[in-house]
This record gives C-alpha cells, structure tokens and sequence, in this order.
C-alpha cells in the first residue's frame, strides 16, 4: 500500500527530528519537509480561531454595553440599596450605643479592667513608699 | 474590511492636526492600534498621549473599543484615556496575528466581526463609559457600608 505523504514546514520539521523512528511505525503516513500546499485543508487553523474569538469578545462587549448598562440606566438599584443601608446601619446604631454607654456595660468594664491594670500601683511601690 | 490586527502608527509630529490624519488612514476604530511616544521626559510624553487622546476625540473614536489604540512608553506610567505600555513585547498577543488571504469561513467570520464592531461603534460609548464609572462609585460606597453595617451588627450580637 502506498504511503499518505504529509508536509510539514521547515520550522516544524526542526522541532520532529528525532522523532523519525516513531514516526515509522505508523506505516499509513510519510512526514516529509516541504511547503503546505493551501488546498490541503491542513491549516493551523489560527487566523479562523483568532476571528472566532474576536466575535465572541465583540459580541459580548455589544451585550453588555447595549442590554446590560442601558437596563442598569433604566432602573436603576445602587441608589435605593444604598439608602437602605443606612437606614440599617442608624437602627442598629440606635440599638448599639445606649449598650455601650450604660455604666455597667461591657465596653466600659473593659475599659475600667484596663485602666486598672495600667495604673493601679503595684503592690512593691506601695510597700516602699509606706 | 481588513483584519483587525495590529497597526504601527509612526510618525516624529506629536501634533493634533497631523495625529488626526495618521489615525484616520491607519484606520482607528477599525483595527488594533499601537504608536511610540518619542518623549524621554514624563510631562512630554504626557502632553503626547494627550494629543493623541485628543486626535481620537476629534475623529469621533474610543480609545479602548471596539479596537484599542495603545501608547508604548517607558517613561509614562499612567494616562487616565490611553492604554500606557513599557514595552512593544508586552503588547496583547491576540491581536499579533500573520495576514494572509482569507478562505470563504474566515471571510464570513470577518464580515461578522465588521457587523459587531459597527453595532459597537454606533452606541454612545462614553455615555455609556460614563455610566458604567457611576455605577461603581455606587457600588464601592455601598460594599463599605454593607461591610460597616456587618460589623455593627456582629458587634451587637455579641453584646447580646
């Protein structure tokens, strides 16, 4: 049976040598350096891959710039979330420091813990200046 | 329509109305753009990029879409309109394609991406751009106070 001749360019037969024995077991193809004939329909495909790409990201851009912001223009939400929030955050407020400042809250016996454990005199300074 | 891949703009003039020409034959707007800024001081290169920031405004086109038009310098560190490069390798590689004739799909393929990219070019895209920037301001005020009213409420569960 005769052998299916493959070309491969220069560049890439540089990169196979060395490989020439492996390639002789598989008896149905000849790898042979020479010019890629157009027609053969043995193409790397990279300009088809690159312009599918490219109409993927066009087309994406497109989406969000014609549906995406324009909904976003039309009814807009960050405003209202917005207000909502702070709304939130005054309840909450509301809530947090009447607790904070009560005499006998946790922040302030915190406070008073700290405060004495900074500033009380030691019991070595008491004796000496009795 | 050509292919959209990277076009050198060369030119010694930095001046708008010369700017304005280049841009228009090397077709801006309708394939990937580069240009080296000749400047060796920050401010020049500045009031470079700007001029040709300003070029690009007057033919009506947006520095970034549906094609960018990048600046390649590396004493320029930042421009609020044009994309600033160190260096021509460092440029994207997507649009580093080889030309060569086009078969019958890439054609199709092509006439596809002329068709999105005029859909582009049609809308107001720095409106647009516009709107999107204050959506973001909305959008980082509210995720500090989402993160502030998250901790006060952490705050006074476990005071509770």
């Amino acid at each position: 049976m005769a052998k299916k001749v493959k070309r491969v360019a220069t560049d890439k037969m540089k990169e196979l040598s060395g490989f020439e024995e492996v390639f002789d077991l598989f008896d149905s193809t000849e790898i042979k350096e020479g010019s890629i004939d157009p027609r053969s329909g043995d193409d790397t495909f990279q300009l088809y891959n690159f312009l599918e790409n490219e109409n993927i990201r066009l087309r994406l851009l497109d989406q969000f710039y014609s549906d995406k912001v324009k909904t976003l223009k039309k009814y807009p939400q960050s405003k209202l979330l917005l207000e909502e929030q702070k709304a939130k955050k005054e309840l909450i407020l509301k809530q947090l420091v009447p607790k904070v400042l009560s005499h006998d809250s946790a922040f302030n016996e915190e406070m008073e813990r700290l405060f004495n454990k900074a500033f009380k005199p030691s019991d070595k300074s008491t004796e000496s200046d009795d | 329509m050509k292919l959209p891949v990277f076009e050198e703009i060369q030119t010694k003039d930095y001046s708008i109305p010369v700017l304005v020409k280049l841009l228009h034959k090397a077709g801006a707007g309708k394939t990937a753009l580069y240009i080296h800024l000749s400047a060796n001081q920050p401010d020049l290169a500045h009031e470079q990029a700007d001029n040709i920031a300003q070029a690009l405004d007057e033919l009506g086109i947006h520095p970034k879409l549906p094609f960018p038009c990048y600046a390649i310098s590396s004493v320029l560190k930042h421009h609020p309109v044009l994309t600033i490069i160190k260096l021509e390798q460092d440029l994207p590689s997507h649009f580093r394609q080889k030309t060569k004739r086009l078969k019958n799909k890439e054609q199709s393929l092509l006439n596809r991406v002329k068709l999105v990219a005029d859909k582009l070019t049609n809308l107001d895209l720095r409106e647009l751009d516009n709107d999107v920037k204050t959506e973001m301001k909305h959008h980082r005020k509210l995720y500090k106070l989402t993160k502030e009213t998250h901790f006060l409420e952490m705050l006074l569960k476990s005071l509770k």
